[in-house]
């Protein structure tokens, strides 16, 4: 789906959801996108923090928002994963998060690492198309 | 922005998301950096999606084929993912889902599985009608809603029907996760001459409980 403005993006947005808890959150959590378009790498404790201010939420309607926003059907969230390791960041490529999930490697090091798991963090950016389709 | 909420890792994240039907399986989504990979997850969640309508098929007894399709894609689509109906490429499919790469497709019939004739008309759309985006890149999945008795047996005898179709190089091997109620064929395209792997499966709506009030109730003796 390719939107021409905000207020597409947020009909088309709703209309995925229909009556579910998480077509409101979308919507708040794509203003703030609009309000925020030149951010990079916010955390995903950021979308929790904008949904509560407008309502109490559960956990996982305001996860469901952000996977599908970060998803190929209304893409307006580029993720990323960083590893944060003795106050050092580093973004990691897809291969060194699928070696860190299914075998434990930490992707500084190499080795095995039993925590590397707590060790990564998915952070967001907005992607080209909120750039194109929000900037006011 | 200052933030209030603690972050958690993908250690965290993956404990919240274990038990949703919506966003489990996000991190592999976002990682998927191959058109295998994009079908490996797309199948993971495609097998979640199929559970959701296992789960009640009561609900879906008088549901049309494209009711039920219409399900599966806004399941996908809440998940994330490109997922259409009716979008042309050789004709109009009933699925087709698209990935985070321009060259990452993935296509399915589906049919109510009444008799062989019914999926052997959707296999040969699926395999000589319709196109992936990328001949490359070529995988797709014929859905079978079964509202009889035995799907596992119904599938068995599809898939020795389908064996007897003339396709060059078929072959098939199992769908492990959906054991004897799926299966993977593969052969040689008709246009493109390189492989195109289907992943056929069965979706059990079969519904006329035994117990009392089953064996009392109007809509059940309706249907002898």
């Amino acid at each position: 789906m390719a939107p021409s403005n905000k207020a597409e993006a947020i009909s088309y947005f709703r209309d995925v959801w229909a009556e579910r808890p998480e077509a409101a959150i979308g919507s708040v959590i794509i203003e703030f996108l609009a309000s925020h378009i030149e951010s990079r790498n916010l955390p995903i404790t950021t979308f929790f923090d904008v949904a509560k201010q407008y309502s109490a939420q559960e956990n996982s309607a305001i996860i469901n928002v952000i996977n599908y926003l970060s998803g190929a059907d209304l893409h307006l969230l580029k993720a990323d994963f960083e590893l944060i390791e003795n106050d050092e960041i580093f973004f990691l490529d897809s291969d060194q998060v699928t070696a860190a999930q299914d075998k434990g490697v930490n992707p500084k090091t190499g080795e095995f690492d039993p925590e590397v798991t707590n060790k990564i963090f998915l952070c967001f950016t907005p992607s080209d198309m909120a750039k194109k389709v929000l900037r006011k | 922005m200052e933030t209030f909420s603690p972050n958690f890792s993908l250690r965290g994240l993956e404990q919240l998301i274990a038990a949703d039907p919506i966003s489990r399986n996000m991190v592999w989504r976002l990682s998927a950096s191959s058109y295998a990979e994009f079908v490996n997850v797309l199948y993971k969640d495609l097998d979640l999606v199929i559970s959701e309508l296992e789960l009640n098929p009561q609900h879906y007894q008088n549901d049309c084929e494209d009711k039920l399709t219409a399900f599966i894609i806004s399941m996908l689509k809440m998940k994330g993912y490109d997922a259409s109906h009716g979008t042309t490429g050789g004709g109009s499919k009933d699925i087709t889902v698209n990935g985070s790469a321009p060259s990452w497709s993935w296509i399915g019939e589906a049919k109510i599985y009444n008799s062989i004739t019914d999926l052997r008309e959707g296999f040969l759309q699926l395999s000589t009608r319709y196109r992936n985006v990328d001949p490359l890149k070529s995988c797709g999945g014929l859905l079978a809603y079964t509202r009889r008795e035995y799907a596992a047996d119904l599938m068995d005898k599809w898939k020795k029907a389908v064996g007897k179709i003339p396709l060059r190089n078929f072959r098939v091997c199992p769908c492990p996760s959906r054991d004897r109620l799926g299966f993977i064929s593969v052969h040689d395209h008709i246009s493109s001459g390189l492989p195109f792997e289907v992943r056929h499966l069965a979706i059990c709506l079969y519904h006329r409980p035994l117990d009392k009030s089953g064996r009392t109730a109007k809509k059940y003796q309706d249907k002898s």
